[in-house]
């Protein structure tokens, strides 16, 4: 059920943010409706206040009050709106008109739901409490209270807290649940000190004092109504409420059998003239009770004449209650007199009140007059007695009971739902963390299987130019050989076969012929053949040496494998060339690993995108600085524009870790040139 | 009638031959000289008869020998230093086919022959003019050395014996990190004679090659 309605709540802000974007979205419109608003407004809250003026007559004031409701109910489902609603239930409410209050009241604690504003719902069971409480339904009035009471703890509003506290504890106190009441009343209290409300705090501290004098417990009646007295004389209009003390401090007096000062603060409460006027119920009260306290005290005179005065005021304002106490103790003066029939007569009419009133204190007490009075039911009337005063135990506790039971289902309910969301909580923490670390192993497993692969990648990478090591070296080896070879055909040449062409030479040369002219020419002319073969090989010889001081084909041969195997691809012409400065052999290999590796990043990366037709390398030392230049005849790109693909980054990699530096340049439509320089360290030259 | 007293000292008994032939020849022509020729193909049949104390009056010495057999003399070029200590009068004719400056230098340096011919220069008449011309007791060289000659008087600069064979070295391809084996100094001392010769020839910026290049052209090696 709950998430039922949380889910209509979420539907209904949805509407309303719809509703406020279709006000937002048309401007001019938004300026009259508020106008209007404005307008409207102000007429609800003038018929609200119609309704509270206390001059027109009661159904003018419910008129008003539901042409009130009426004008609010067209307005829009927001807080405004609740407000005037909850101010419309409690006016209905001052009005006892029931049915509207339920109506309105009901509908305000809906729309408080909606709009999950606690302190309306607070509110509303606040003014139900109230409702019920001035039913006499006791127990439904405490249930609300503390409801409101819970609310308001909710949402922390300390004032109104201490105002259902006080609420709760006056209602217990009307069943006698007196430590109840007081334990309540003293949490009240100690909100109100903290608020400075002095007025509340009066009320407070009478209240425990009048539970300690229906208690008959009058010192502490006494302690406490001091303490009223204290915050009595803090607040304003501290005026209208004196009597009120003078009174109660009567009573307490009265209780405490000390009738002379009850009788003087009776007396002096009655002589302010203004309170008749002021007061008409406090004036009739105090008149009885000056007149029975006098009685008390032995003092008859005027007695009757005060009592009835009394009675008669309270008559005439339908002080029902006043009235039957009034009767009570007209009764007792008469019983005093004698006179049993008088005494007996106000004695039953009590009776009759009190029952229709269920006031069981004085329905007590006009039994035992009764039981006084006509003397031959006595035992009825004392069965009748017990019989109420058992009753009564009886229905207090069992109120009592069910306040316990109120706060105790409340609790349970809380703690309840506290467990159950704890649980949530729980729920949704572990499902959370589950995730999380689930989500972290695959993260781990992600970022392991990438340093795998990296790894790998890195063997692999070095296996490969420990390879290429392992080629130069042969490639160097093979060179090696060849060279030795070479030189040994050239001493070969040179030593032995030139040599012997001399010796045979001249020794051809001593020859003493004999022959003809011709035949001398021709042998002369093959002696200098002879000489010229001997240029000849020397020349050969030479040549076989002189290739030794450029050991540089074996790199070049190398890198233009690597670049011919790559042209297969997209058929690409290539041009590798070094200049003489270039001492292959000079250089250390990390230089030419790394100067191949660019190469074939380059060449591949041409084979991607340019859709060259030609490459051209290029190696030249300079100052001891080795530049490798690619340049290609393709499509070229903007170097701006482009993220470093990876074959960029592998070669920028590459520069760094030879300290080299790498430029690029590109011409759109004519190609692109890579240019990367390494210093050669001195060592390496 | 004077009678020389001759040495050749040669591996190939087909050069040795035709000296030989030279040698009658010019006796059977000139009355008054005759020869008493002796050979040597070895280094140690050379070296005894050096020590032998015996008066020799003309020597033909080719470089290119196997070495001896207690591996003191490894070619011609120590056989002819020892001659010149042992026999202070002989008179020496070195024929060889080398025929590159730095040899030529090293030979004229070390040996100071009377005759220095190079085997491909020479023809069976300069063969006997150089004969004649150093029994006479004047010099002979052939052409080639004669030219690396003029190209010296040419030079102003003097390149010392661990430049020239550092320039030879590199001639023959060395590798800079081979160097020290063979040239009596560090990788270090060896940069510095090379940058010292590159500034001699006035050519800092270029590579070896251009150095070596430019020393054979100038002769020295």
């Amino acid at each position: 059920m709950n998430t039922t309605s949380y889910n209509k709540n979420i539907c209904s802000n949805f509407l309303f943010g719809i509703v406020l974007i279709l006000i937002i979205g048309c401007t001019s419109k938004n300026d009259l409706q508020i106008n209007e608003d404005a307008t409207l407004n102000d007429s609800i809250v003038l018929l609200i206040n119609k309704s509270k003026v206390k001059t027109g007559t009661v159904e003018e004031r419910k008129g008003n009050l539901l042409r009130a409701y009426k004008l609010n109910k067209g307005q829009e489902n927001d807080s405004i709106k609740n407000q005037t609603l909850l101010k419309i239930a409690s006016q209905a409410n001052k009005l006892n008109d029931s049915i509207f209050f339920r109506r309105t009241n009901k509908e305000a604690f809906s729309l408080s739901f909606k709009l999950k504003d606690t302190s309306g719902i607070a509110r509303t069971h606040w003014q139900k409490g109230v409702f019920y409480s001035k039913r006499e339904v006791i127990d439904s009035s405490y249930y609300h209270f503390y409801q409101a009471y819970k609310n308001y703890k909710l949402v922390g509003n300390e004032f109104n807290i201490g105002r259902m506290l006080y609420n709760m504890a006056f209602i217990q106190g009307r069943i006698e649940d007196f430590v109840g009441a007081e334990t309540n009343m003293f949490k009240a209290i100690s909100i109100y000190k903290k608020l400075e409300k002095h007025k509340k705090l009066y009320a407070c501290y009478g209240f425990i004092s009048s539970i300690y004098r229906d208690m008959e417990e009058y010192d502490k009646a006494l302690f406490y109504r001091n303490k009223a007295k204290f915050y009595l004389d803090k607040f304003k209009d501290s005026k209208n409420y004196k009597e009120g003390y003078l009174n109660s401090l009567g009573l307490i007096y009265q209780g405490k059998k000390e009738y002379k000062k009850a009788i003087s603060y009776f007396k002096e409460a009655l002589s302010n003239d203004s309170l008749y006027y002021k007061n008409t119920k406090r004036y009739a009260r105090l008149k009885d009770n000056l007149a029975f306290t006098r009685l008390l005290s032995g003092d008859t005179i005027n007695v009757k004449k005060e009592l009835l005065a009394s009675l008669k005021i309270r008559d005439s304002i339908h002080n029902i209650l006043g009235v039957l106490i009034n009767k009570l103790h007209l009764s007792e003066y008469h019983l005093m007199q004698k006179d049993s029939s008088t005494a007996f007569s106000y004695a039953k009419d009590a009776y009759v009140i009190a029952k229709e009133a269920t006031n069981h204190r004085d329905l007590l007490a006009s039994l035992v007059l009764l039981s006084k009075t006509d003397v031959p039911k006595t035992s009825v009337y004392l069965n009748e007695y017990i019989e109420e005063g058992a009753q009564l135990e009886k229905h207090q506790r069992r109120l009592r009971n069910k306040f316990t039971r109120i706060s105790f289902e409340t609790d349970e309910y809380i703690e309840e739902t506290n467990r159950l969301s704890a649980q949530q909580t729980i729920i949704l923490v572990a499902s959370f963390s589950l995730l999380a670390i689930l989500s972290l192993l695959y993260f781990m497993r992600l970022q392991r299987s990438k340093n795998r692969a990296l790894q790998s990648e890195a063997e692999q990478q070095q296996a490969n130019e420990e390879v290429y090591k392992l080629l130069l070296k042969q490639q160097a080896k093979l060179e090696e050989g060849r060279l030795n070879e070479r030189h040994r055909i050239s001493e070969e040449l040179h030593d032995g076969v030139l040599g012997r062409i001399f010796g045979t030479r001249m020794g051809m040369g001593f020859l003493d012929l004999k022959g003809d002219d011709e035949t001398k020419a021709k042998h002369q002319l093959y002696v200098d053949e002879l000489q010229e073969i001997e240029k000849e090989i020397r020349v050969i010889s030479h040549e076989l040496k002189n290739e030794l001081l450029s050991g540089k084909a074996d790199y070049i041969q190398v890198v233009e494998h690597l670049v011919q195997e790559q042209s297969i691809v997209t058929g690409f012409e290539y041009k590798i060339t070094d200049d003489d400065s270039v001492h292959w052999s000079m250089i250390n290999d990390a230089v030419k690993i790394n100067c191949y590796r660019m190469v074939q990043e380059a060449v591949q990366n041409i084979n991607k995108y340019a859709q060259a037709k030609l490459i051209t390398i290029h190696f030249s030392v300079n100052d001891s600085v080795l530049t490798l230049s690619i340049k290609d005849d393709g499509i070229g790109f903007d170097i701006t524009k482009k993220s470093q693909g990876i074959g960029l980054k592998n070669i920028t990699a590459r520069t760094k870790k030879i300290n080299g530096t790498f430029v690029i340049s590109s011409v759109i439509g004519e190609g692109t040139l890579l240019s990367i320089t390494i210093p050669l360290a001195d060592t390496t030259i | 009638m004077q009678t020389y007293t001759v040495l050749i000292i040669d591996d190939h008994p087909i050069i040795a031959d035709a000296y030989k032939s030279a040698l009658l020849k010019i006796a059977s022509e000139n009355s008054t000289i005759d020869f008493s020729i002796e050979m040597a193909t070895t280094c140690d049949a050379a070296l005894e008869k050096i020590n032998s104390k015996k008066a020799i009056d003309l020597i033909f010495l080719d470089m290119k020998l196997p070495k001896s057999s207690d591996g003191q003399f490894l070619s011609g070029e120590d056989l002819g230093i020892e001659i010149r200590k042992q026999l202070v009068d002989a008179k020496i004719i070195v024929a060889t086919t080398y025929n590159d400056n730095y040899r030529v230098n090293n030979i004229l340096k070390s040996i100071n022959p009377e005759g220095f011919l190079i085997k491909n220069d020479i023809t069976p008449m300069d063969l006997i003019a150089a004969i004649e011309t150093v029994v006479e007791g004047t010099p002979y060289y052939s052409k080639t050395v004669l030219k690396l000659l003029r190209s010296h008087i040419n030079n102003d600069f003097f390149l010392d014996k661990i430049d020239r064979q550092l320039l030879y070295e590199l001639s023959i391809g060395a590798k800079m990190v081979d160097l020290p084996k063979v040239i009596p100094m560090s990788i270090g001392g060896i940069e510095r004679r090379k940058r010292q010769l590159k500034e001699i020839f006035d050519i800092q910026k270029e590579s070896d090659k251009v150095l070596v290049e430019l020393a054979k052209d100038k002769g020295f090696i």
